[in-house]
């Protein structure tokens, strides 16, 4: 009980008459690799931008560190410790990388007022979150410029300066080549063992299920079954409605 | 490789900045005529509210078109100020300032949750309402379309007008490079991080921690205190202040000046406010026309030089260093 970081109860969401995510519940437990899951328009990306404040629950309570958060806005969840990545490579163009990591260190856990300079605290969890992406050769180049690889690293990069509790990465391997892959999830396990929490939406099987704690799988907005990756695998309910299609991901 | 570039880079900027600096600083002793001498305190003046512009729309992306509203502003608190209560022109530019910067709350906080293009028809509904208010203004406390005149202007001392003149540029000048640097200390802070990261996507800063309307308020205010401040200095420097100031060739002209020199770039706005400004001299014979030159020429800029005049100039520079850098690595290969 006590070591559940972050609770959702009966969350729903909907839109119009979809229902994008139908009264769902879960628990994420600390220090643990949630892994989410689930065919196309399942919900997950919307669980997440519930999760972040992006969107706001129709109905359903959300408790991080036993405080309610739904419907709180965006900013402030991040000061309590919450930090995502996007599905589709989200960053701030026009500046550099380190400029990009530079908005997470410097805000990330900042409510009151800005200085006028950034001071070194803010510095060194630029450098660190840099090296730790393995982006600290490129701390000079345009955030727009990147191929989508170092990207979807520069998301973790500012999620990770602004020190989060938990970290939530929306198909971080989605669209990457198998090296790039094999980088990727040796990057997140090195991240667990920092201790950090880590939700992680994946189509890829063999980087969600090798790196999992558990694994929740969602269908039309529901969670379809939840349970250690080998349950999940030899679930017959879910070889019928998403791994049987997704084959040859796995 | 690209550090020592960089380097050079800098250091030409520094070499340019000081050029244009004592250019600024000669060019009263040179041109030594009245005429000159008010254009260029008129570049000092719309170089000011330019570089106020250009922080919320080339910097945070909000597409404030109160601008000029915001410039009248200023010039009408102070004097009203003058005329009414004898408050000192400079005292009248800080009650300028502070009205317009209260506002630009007005403004502000009813286009929070605007994007785009809706801020803009706000805003510039903001300034069309303003504009007849002063015009409709039928028992005459804001002097009707006529406006008001007839306050103290700026008197810096001196004999005879160019003498005059020339104090009042110096002036004019000191408050351009006073705001200049302000400017620049704000873009460079975690304000202009914030400000950027906003503009360039509000749900990636916003997920960092950036709070939105926080910083979308602030900047309302930063340029509100500027923009304010210049029309106050500007109506005591006219010694009248009009609902003509606020009429759409003048916000066109002030548009063209920021996109042709350069939006959301420092030094764009204010060679934008030199070249337009000098043109709008040169075409004087095609009156109203000139509204459409320089909207042709604003079209022309964007879709052949989208940065402005200033990208060129930058792109000329950088190779002027790599030529530096290369030269230097010929004469001194181990250099590091
Ligand atoms: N802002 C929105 N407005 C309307 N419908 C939306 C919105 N966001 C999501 N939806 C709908 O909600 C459903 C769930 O979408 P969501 O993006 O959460 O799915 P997902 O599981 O992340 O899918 P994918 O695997 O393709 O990323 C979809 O049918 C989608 O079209
Ligand atoms: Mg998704």
């Amino acid at each position: 009980m006590s070591d559940d970081l972050l609770e959702c109860r009966s969350l729903t969401r909907r839109f119009g008459a979809l229902a994008a995510v139908n009264d769902l519940s879960l628990s994420v437990r600390r220090g643990e690799i949630f892994g989410i899951s689930g065919p196309n328009g399942a919900g997950k990306t919307t669980l997440f931008n519930l999760l972040s404040g992006h969107v706001r629950p129709t109905s359903g309570s959300i408790r991080f560190e036993g405080r309610e958060i739904a419907g709180m806005a965006s900013h402030r969840i991040c000061h309590l410790g919450i930090a995502r990545t996007f599905q589709l490579p989200l960053v701030f163009g026009s500046g550099t990388v380190a400029e990009n990591a530079m908005v997470g260190a410097y805000f990330g856990k900042r409510p009151g007022v800005a200085g006028l300079t950034f001071g070194a605290d803010a510095e060194a969890r630029v450098d660190d979150a840099l090296r730790m992406t393995g982006l600290s050769a490129r701390r000079d180049v345009e955030a727009a410029q990147l191929p989508v690889f170092d990207k979807k690293r520069l998301m973790v990069a500012s999620a990770l300066a602004t020190q989060p509790t938990i970290l939530m990465l929306d198909e971080p391997v989605g669209g990457l080549n198998h090296r790039e892959v094999d980088e990727f999830v040796a990057l997140i396990r090195t991240l667990r063992e920092t201790g950090l929490t880590i939700m992680l939406i994946e189509h890829v099987m063999r980087a969600l299920m090798p790196l999992s704690d558990r694994v929740m799988i969602m269908h039309h907005g529901e969670k379809l079954a939840e349970g250690a990756p080998d349950e999940i695998r030899a679930n017959p309910e879910v070889i019928r409605v998403y791994l049987g299609r997704e084959a040859g991901a796995a | 490789m690209s550090a020592p570039t960089s380097r050079t880079s800098a250091m030409l900027d520094r070499v340019l900045i000081g050029l244009a600096l004592a250019i600024a600083v000669l060019a009263p002793l040179v041109l030594h005529s009245a005429y000159w001498l008010r254009v260029l305190i008129l570049i000092c003046i719309f170089a000011i509210v330019n570089q106020a512009w250009n922080l919320i729309i080339g910097y945070a992306g909000i597409w404030s078109f109160a601008q000029l509203a915001l410039f009248v502003m200023g010039g009408y608190t102070t004097a009203l100020m003058s005329l009414n209560l004898g408050w000192s022109p400079w005292l009248g530019c800080i009650a300028g300032a502070v009205v317009a910067t209260l506002a630009s709350m007005v403004i502000g906080i009813p286009s929070l949750r605007l994007k785009g293009a809706y801020v803009f028809l706000l805003t510039l509904a903001f300034h069309e309402i303003f504009r007849n208010l002063f015009i409709l203004d039928t028992d005459q406390r804001f002097g009707g379309q006529y406006g008001l005149q007839r306050f103290e202007k700026w008197n810096f001392g001196g004999e005879g007008s160019v003498e005059k003149l020339t104090r009042t540029y110096y002036v004019a000048l000191a408050l351009l490079i006073v705001a200049s640097l302000v400017i620049w200390r704000i873009i460079h802070s975690p304000m202009g991080l914030a400000f950027r990261s906003l503009r360039d996507s509000e749900a990636y800063a916003l997920s960092r921690g950036v709070p939105e309307y926080r910083f979308k308020l602030l900047v309302y205010a930063i340029s509100a205190f500027i923009t304010g401040f210049a029309g106050a200095f500007y109506a005591h420097y006219l010694g009248s202040i009009s609902p003509t100031n606020l009429d759409f060739n003048i916000l066109m002209t002030q548009m063209a000046m920021i996109v042709i020199g350069g939006w959301g770039t420092f030094f764009g706005p204010i060679l934008g406010t030199i070249v337009v400004k000098l043109a709008d001299e040169q075409l004087r014979d095609f009156e109203q026309l000139r509204t459409l030159i320089f909207g042709a020429a604003m079209v022309a800029t964007v879709i052949f030089l989208p940065k402005g005049l200033v990208a060129p100039l930058a792109a000329l520079k950088n190779r002027l260093a790599a030529a530096i850098d290369a030269r230097r690595g010929d004469a001194d290969p181990p250099a590091a």
